[in-house]
């Protein structure tokens, strides 16, 4: 999991294109998925898969998918079968759940999965291929402060380090005989809610220990090739 | 003199004690400096005042003055300090930024506007080349430190401060460092190293001591770590006598392993067979990486069986639950920053006991053994990595479960604390439990093991 939204080495020309190309057509990808109809979409989605696949990344790219695969995109589609009609008309009503099998729904459901898949799958394909350093070096020349880029890539990492603190917190939880998968839906709730401070005092922690040592490596002196 | 500290007294913000009291030191040129002392005693304390983290970064209340290679730390910036000093901080994995090793050192070559041919120069100084394009992350522990180490390089510092740097290597590891900081003490470097390893710190030409804040001990006397008074300032002798032990082997039979193979993208453990009898004291050894934490999160279905078959106390680990199992087995981790998690001393061990049905007779006595009583009600999180070791000890012990697994125990613990868990240890071992212990450093333990297991390359022996 540390590492799964990371970029690492490749082959490909995803990985050789300028960081600046890619910035642009992803969004570009992001304004063609926001306007296109059903069928658009599939092809779009078709060329990721192409991409994918062409650039190595297709085995973390399912598992990083995985989870939107089985249970985002099944629960959208499945919710526009039996609600779209409830958030259609004029004045649709947000709590008026009445069941109802819908054809249009399964169409926009679809059409909103897919959209969102698109959207995400662009930009983990972003990361993935993208040397966080190159980008920053990119970005520097266009006067954008390094310390907005480094903020970035910073957040893009420490989502790694999070969810790598959380796998080691349930399994100490494990280990002392509460395993937080072997409880029922409110005490896994309640068991996640308790992890919340935990986690943020080893993020807190780890952040400042962090600052310190940008510091160290000179992050920001005068002397240096990045501008904050 | 590249540094030159006069009076310096520091307190942290808030702080009710200060962490380093009237401190008087200068250190020339090329001299390898061991800064030795309990934990808590201000030595990464002194270590930041040295690189100007304090007084720029941490707040408080700062007298006297530190001066490195001439310059006042007060009125330089951290960025014009460290050009002359660099740090290996104790979690060292925090100085890591990038997803590749050559990144890692560029990121400090464009950070000083350096010439980018320096980055080849110093792959191959610390002999990382092969290492370039890697995740930093996924480098052995000993690896991580050489990157960052090469990093410190780019810029050519005159001291090498390094703080705690072997608690995470195994014996191979630690020899490759050593020969790596000799090499550049040879070079004119000025080496400081913050340790509680009196071993690794043998070839230092200067031994600081540091207890509440004071220097107590500053001498160059090459014989100092050997002798016996030492243990009186908290500082491990080098030769110290962890006592020997009768070897008692049982013929008990509690923990069987039989033909246990693991896979994640390669093979880490392949057909191991081991068999631990009641009450015995295994000590299981081998190199960083080599599958031995693996195989004892076996034992208490923290990883689940591909092949092979795991039997304890006549029963097969599948029919134990979850409970049952940690019930049985108590399970201490490596890194104590992990199993601390909720928001007082005394609730993080009452978790065990309520999450085990366990009634809270042994709560108190918990705290009183493990000297916790009076931080009964602090945050956990606000305490050294030492302590926090000892928090998470007294979290799973309390339970007093039959079988008790140790991974790493002593890595953050002074000498103190050391010889208080080997006597505890003993105490258990004495009522009978089964303990197994995963360690870089046997000596500890030679006046309790019975029998010793090596791991190497997914296989095991029995020494």
């Amino acid at each position: 999991m540390k590492n799964i939204f990371e970029y690492r080495e490749g082959r490909g020309i995803f990985y050789s294109m300028d960081p600046l190309i890619k910035v642009f057509l992803m969004i570009a990808f992001w304004i063609l998925t926001l306007y296109s109809e059903l069928s658009f979409l599939v092809l779009l989605s078709v060329i990721i898969f192409i991409i994918v696949m062409y650039s190595g990344l297709t085995e973390r790219f399912l598992r990083q998918t995985r989870f939107f695969f089985l249970f985002v995109f099944p629960f959208i589609v499945i919710f526009q079968v039996f609600f779209h009609w409830s958030f259609a008309g004029e004045n649709p009503s947000l709590f008026f759940f009445n069941p109802r099998v819908s054809i249009d729904g399964l169409v926009i459901g679809i059409k909103i999965a897919l959209r969102l898949f698109c959207l995400l799958s662009s930009s983990l394909i972003f990361i993935m291929t993208t040397s966080p350093l190159r980008l920053m070096q990119r970005i520097s020349k266009f006067r954008i402060p390094a310390s907005v880029t480094f903020l970035l890539i910073f957040i893009n990492r420490s989502v790694a380090l999070i969810f790598n603190d959380l796998e080691r917190i349930l399994e100490a939880q494990k280990a002392r005989g509460f395993s937080i998968q072997d409880v029922g839906i409110r005490r896994r709730i309640l068991g996640y809610i308790a992890l919340l401070i935990p986690l943020l005092t080893i993020s807190l922690e780890r952040a400042q220990k962090q600052a310190i040592a940008l510091e160290l490596r000179g992050f920001g002196s005068k002397k240096g090739r990045y501008k904050n | 003199m590249v540094i030159e500290i006069e009076n310096l007294s520091f307190s942290f913000l808030g702080a009710k004690k200060p962490a380093l009291k009237n401190i008087n030191l200068r250190i020339k040129r090329g001299e390898f400096v061991a800064i030795l002392g309990p934990n808590g005693c201000g030595k990464t304390t002194l270590a930041l005042c040295m690189t100007g983290i304090i007084p720029h970064f941490f707040r408080g209340k700062l007298e006297g003055r530190v001066l490195i290679n001439g310059k006042d730390t007060r009125e330089n910036e951290i960025h014009d300090i460290i050009s002359d000093v660099g740090i290996l901080m104790q979690d060292y994995e925090s100085q890591l930024f990038f997803p590749r090793v050559d990144d890692e050192i560029r990121f400090q070559i464009e950070n000083f506007g350096i010439s980018s041919k320096k980055m080849e120069e110093i792959s191959k100084e610390m002999k990382l080349s092969p290492l370039l394009k890697r995740n930093p992350l996924e480098l052995s522990e000993g690896e991580k430190q050489r990157v960052i180490i090469a990093s410190i390089l780019v810029t050519d510092p005159d001291i090498l401060i390094l703080d705690e740097p072997t608690s995470q290597l195994d014996s191979e590891e630690r020899e490759h460092l050593l020969g790596i900081l000799r090499h550049l003490n040879a070079h004119g470097k000025t080496i400081i190293l913050i340790t509680h390893n009196t071993h690794f710190a043998r070839y230092c030409s200067r031994f600081l001591v540091i207890r509440d804040g004071r220097i107590v001990e500053d001498t160059r006397d090459r014989g100092f770590l050997e002798k016996a008074h030492i243990s009186d300032l908290g500082i491990e002798p080098i030769n110290y006598n962890w006592g020997n032990h009768k070897i008692s082997t049982s013929n008990d039979l509690q923990i069987t392993i039989r033909d246990l193979s693991y896979k994640v993208e390669r093979p880490v453990l392949k057909k191991i067979s081991a068999d631990i009898g009641n009450g015995e004291f295994i000590l299981i050894l081998g190199k960083n990486g080599s599958g031995k934490t693996t195989l004892v999160k076996h034992l208490n279905k923290l990883l689940k069986v591909q092949k092979g078959r795991i039997i304890i106390n006549g029963k097969g680990i599948e029919d134990y639950s979850q409970r049952e199992i940690a019930k049985l087995i108590g399970f201490i981790f490596q890194n104590p920053e992990h199993q601390i998690f909720r928001n007082s001393v005394e609730d993080e061990i009452r978790f065990t006991l309520d999450s085990l049905g366990l009634n809270e007779d042994n709560l108190n006595k918990t705290l009183e053994l493990f000297n916790l009583k009076e931080y009964r009600d602090r945050s956990p999180h606000a305490f050294s990595t030492g302590e926090k070791q000892r928090i998470a000890l007294a979290s799973v012990l309390v339970s007093e479960p039959d079988i008790i697994i140790l991974d790493e125990p002593m890595t953050y613990l002074d000498f103190e604390a050391k010889k208080h868990l080997i006597e505890y240890l003993r105490a258990i071992k004495e009522s009978g439990k089964t303990i197994i212990v995963i360690s870089h450093y046997p000596d500890y333990y030679k006046s309790l093991t019975d029998r010793r297991f090596i791991i190497a390359d997914g296989k095991i022996s029995e020494e």
